[in-house]
């Protein structure tokens, strides 16, 4: 028997799935103002991530739009932890493909602190980087690795 | 039949009695200093989410000591989600008013995530009666996880679904008589809903529970290329958006308003002015309230 729960979360699974994996408009549903929220949903996506990643948006510089819009088509949009988490998910997809800028990095393991991955630890270039979130609290400590060449 | 049908849906609602709040602002690390030095200021709100950890800045258990509300806000309980609500936000939600011995904590009319998928940002519901019991059901549970009550915001809709079966203040009304719920009204999104889908705000204000209202949300906003009104709190508050606030304030006298910014953060004199022209607003409608010209 269906319930109207049951009819509720197919009507918000369709208009999800038009909104954000590109499936055609749900019956009965203007698709003018679907794809108009599926663009204010993207920007506001990419918007809130280059606030919570500002150093990794000025590395990107101009390309940062193209690999977001990239990334987010891959990626869905994470259940917790919001722009953080999701700026997080970004670097990590960046970083994947080595295009993740070395002064983005601190910044980058410090979301990822934050929201899903209580430690980091990173090699980037001569330092090492520790980071430890402790009861809401974040710890972090850098080692110089090569002698000499400060 | 209808009528008794309604009856025994609709929870006793005790009179409460609703603390004053005064003028108030959206609390963000940006504006911490703003708010420390303006003592007109006598309520924040804080958005949940921002302390996922639960721990705080100490700026904000200052403002507490120092006499001013805290109010907790969520965003992602999802109190519309027909696959339940989160009830880790709703806990968080708790956490926080217990911390700062809030009055109530608020949430949006909306859901924001189905079948796996995270939307990132508030969307309707569908105005039918089915989708009506479902959502005071969540409602309902929720109040029974929260050691405070629980206030229920209007949002500013992206898009219309089809068939609704009431009218948006019907909507709001019955899920408020059937909770038992506050009222957060946002008179930015009653402005954006009337200029974007075309819905009648007089109409809308007269038919909603005032007496439910717990506090006042005005954002900032600006209107799009596309003719589209944006909810953005990166902007100043419009004029058209005051109008509604002092449309709201000719019917009654909000316990609470506040002002949402969240970029483009302005500089203390701008600020100031802002708040001013929300209290001005206030006043007008107040003074038309009593018949004064």
């Amino acid at each position: 028997m269906t319930t109207d729960r049951d009819i509720l979360a197919r009507q918000q699974r369709e208009a999800l799935q038009a909104l954000l994996a590109q499936n055609p408009p749900p019956p009965g549903m203007d698709p003018a103002q679907i794809q108009h929220t599926a663009h204010v949903l993207q920007s506001k996506r990419r918007h809130e991530a280059r606030l919570a990643a500002p150093l990794l948006a000025a590395g990107l510089g101009d390309s940062f739009t193209e690999e977001f819009d990239d990334f987010a088509k891959r990626v869905p949009y994470p259940r917790h932890g919001g722009p953080a988490a999701d700026a997080a998910l970004f670097g990590d997809h960046l970083r994947a493909q080595g295009l993740l800028p070395d002064h983005a990095a601190y910044e980058h393991m410090m979301l990822k602190a934050r929201t899903t991955r209580r430690v980091q630890f990173r090699v980037v270039g001569p330092w090492a980087i520790f980071i430890v979130r402790v009861r809401g609290r974040i710890f972090s400590r850098r080692f110089w690795l090569r002698r000499g060449s400060r | 039949m209808a009528e008794e049908e309604d009856a025994e849906v609709a929870v006793a609602i005790e009179p409460i009695t609703l603390p004053k709040l005064g003028i108030g602002i959206g609390w963000r690390p940006e504006l911490a200093v703003y708010i420390d030095r303006d003592p007109s200021l006598t309520f924040v709100e804080i958005t949940a989410e921002h302390f996922p950890h639960r721990r705080v800045p100490p700026a904000l258990d200052r403002l507490r000591d120092l006499g001013r509300t805290i109010v907790p806000h969520g965003i992602s309980v999802s109190l519309g989600s027909a696959e339940g609500f989160d009830r880790d936000s709703l806990k968080l939600l708790d956490d926080l008013a217990k911390r700062f011995r809030s009055p109530f904590v608020s949430e949006h009319l909306a859901f924001v995530r189905a079948g796996g998928l995270e939307a990132g940002h508030l969307m309707p519901l569908p105005r039918t009666r089915a989708a009506l019991g479902v959502v005071v059901e969540n409602i309902r549970r929720a109040q029974d996880g929260l050691s405070v009550p629980l206030a229920i915001e209007n949002i500013s809709a992206l898009f219309a679904w089809p068939d609704a079966e009431l009218s948006e203040a019907e909507f709001l009304s019955a899920v408020l008589e059937q909770t038992g719920a506050l009222l957060l009204l946002d008179t930015s999104n009653v402005y954006a809903n009337a200029h974007n889908l075309k819905l009648d705000l007089r109409q809308f204000l007269d038919n909603i529970p005032l007496d439910r209202l717990a506090y006042v949300h005005v954002g900032g906003g600006i209107e799009s290329p596309d003719g589209k009104y944006h909810d953005s709190h990166a902007h100043p508050v419009t004029d058209e958006a005051l109008s509604v606030l002092e449309e709201l304030c000719t019917r009654v006298d909000p316990p609470g308003v506040m002002l949402e910014r969240d970029d483009h953060y302005p500089a203390d004199a701008d600020m100031r002015a802002e708040l001013r022209r929300i209290a001005d607003a206030m006043l007008r409608g107040k003074q038309k309230r009593a018949g004064k010209p």
